[in-house]
């Protein structure tokens, strides 16, 4: 029954305290709320954290909601929050060697993919939260920039410079990789 | 929608060039790419929310929900209040009762019932005793009209306070 409601009227139950209709929501956008908080954070426990923390925070604040179709931007924003409340709270970067840690002998081709998986997740993590949340909401989540300044409350000029100063940075960090990317797309 | 797309793609471009032109751009996406969620366990959405449940407070409807349209309705209804009294008092002709009474209490200038219909509402008038009660128009009237204005004022200001309120909230960062 749930599965086929649209979101407004998922709210709409939610908002009068149906749970099961406020479950649905979480299943619906549980994953990219997760992927938010995962790149900005770079550790999937914390990530779990963070998105509980996010949706508990949706459930009390759904009063102040006021379009349904603005339901993912919140949700982002939200995650990104959240993200930021958690990497305040906890200044000492994640364990940035457990995630890609994997003992099992590898083919070299892999072994470079992971090496280079790494150093992106690196370079995002390294990155200054705000330009991080602009970067992760544009390049992996794929909002629009007007979707991202309206998930970030910011002008479309601050999303402009932030992600063009994430960027560089990442340009800077990255160089030798991509180098080698530009190669290799170049090849196919 | 063109005019949208066409300054999307600009900002696309100008990006791009700041970022060491469209190949490094697209170097840079597909290295970003790598960057990926691990994989889940089957399971995990149900795991999460059982986690979840438990810690949502039965909730409490937001006063603001409630309070708003109920301060809009109060407002509309004191101005259909004042609109039905009108009209009932211009339907049983009480206009005429009420100048006179206002005539009697020198609300309005005695000249005044000589103007139309009036003269044979002095008679009426002259009805309504002029008792201790007269000097008390004055103030009966403005106390009404005053409180009147600050209830529709409170009504709508109350209003738009409390409809301004969840944006005010929702903003950060």
């Amino acid at each position: 029954m749930t599965n086929l409601m649209t979101d407004a009227a998922l709210i709409q139950r939610a908002r009068r305290g149906d749970q099961k209709a406020f479950g649905e929501l979480v299943l619906r956008y549980r994953r990219p709320v997760l992927s938010v908080a995962y790149r900005m954070t770079g550790d999937a426990a914390s990530a779990e954290d963070i998105a509980q923390a996010a949706f508990l925070q949706a459930w009390q604040q759904l009063g102040t909601l006021h379009e349904s179709a603005a339901l993912k931007g919140w949700l982002y924003r939200l995650a990104v929050n959240a993200s930021i409340d958690h990497l305040r709270r906890n200044p000492a970067p994640a364990d940035l060697s457990d995630e890609a840690a994997d003992p099992a002998p590898t083919p070299e081709g892999e072994a470079l993919e992971r090496e280079r998986a790494e150093a992106v997740r690196r370079a995002v993590l390294a990155l200054p939260e705000q330009c991080r949340a602009a970067l992760i909401l544009r390049e992996f989540e794929g909002l629009s920039y007007k979707e991202v300044a309206q998930a970030l409350a910011i002008p479309l000029g601050t999303v402009m410079s932030r992600l063009s100063y994430a960027r560089g940075l990442l340009r800077a960090a990255l160089g030798p990789y991509l180098a080698y990317t530009s190669r290799s797309l170049e090849e196919r | 929608m063109k005019e949208e797309a066409r300054k999307v793609d600009a900002l696309d471009r100008q990006l791009a060039e700041s970022c060491g032109g469209p190949e490094e751009a697209a170097a840079l996406r597909r290295s970003l790419s790598l960057y990926t969620l691990p994989p889940e366990e089957p399971g995990a959405a149900e795991a999460f929310w059982a986690q979840l449940q438990p810690r949502l407070a039965p909730r409490k409807p937001d006063p603001a929900l409630c309070l708003t349209p109920l301060i809009l309705a109060a407002g509309h209804a004191l101005w259909q209040g004042v609109l039905v009294a009108l009209g009932i008092i211009t339907l049983t002709g009480g206009w005429t009762a009420l100048t006179a009474w206002m005539a009697q209490i020198n609300l309005v200038p005695a000249s005044w019932g000589n103007c139309g219909p009036l003269p044979d509402l002095h008679s009426l008038a002259a009805l309504i005793p002029a008792s201790w009660a007269a000097p008390l128009g004055w103030v009966g009237l403005f106390a009404m009209s005053w409180a009147l204005l600050l209830g529709l004022a409170l009504c709508y200001g109350a209003w738009l306070f409390l409809w301004l309120q969840p944006a005010r909230r929702g903003l950060r960062m």
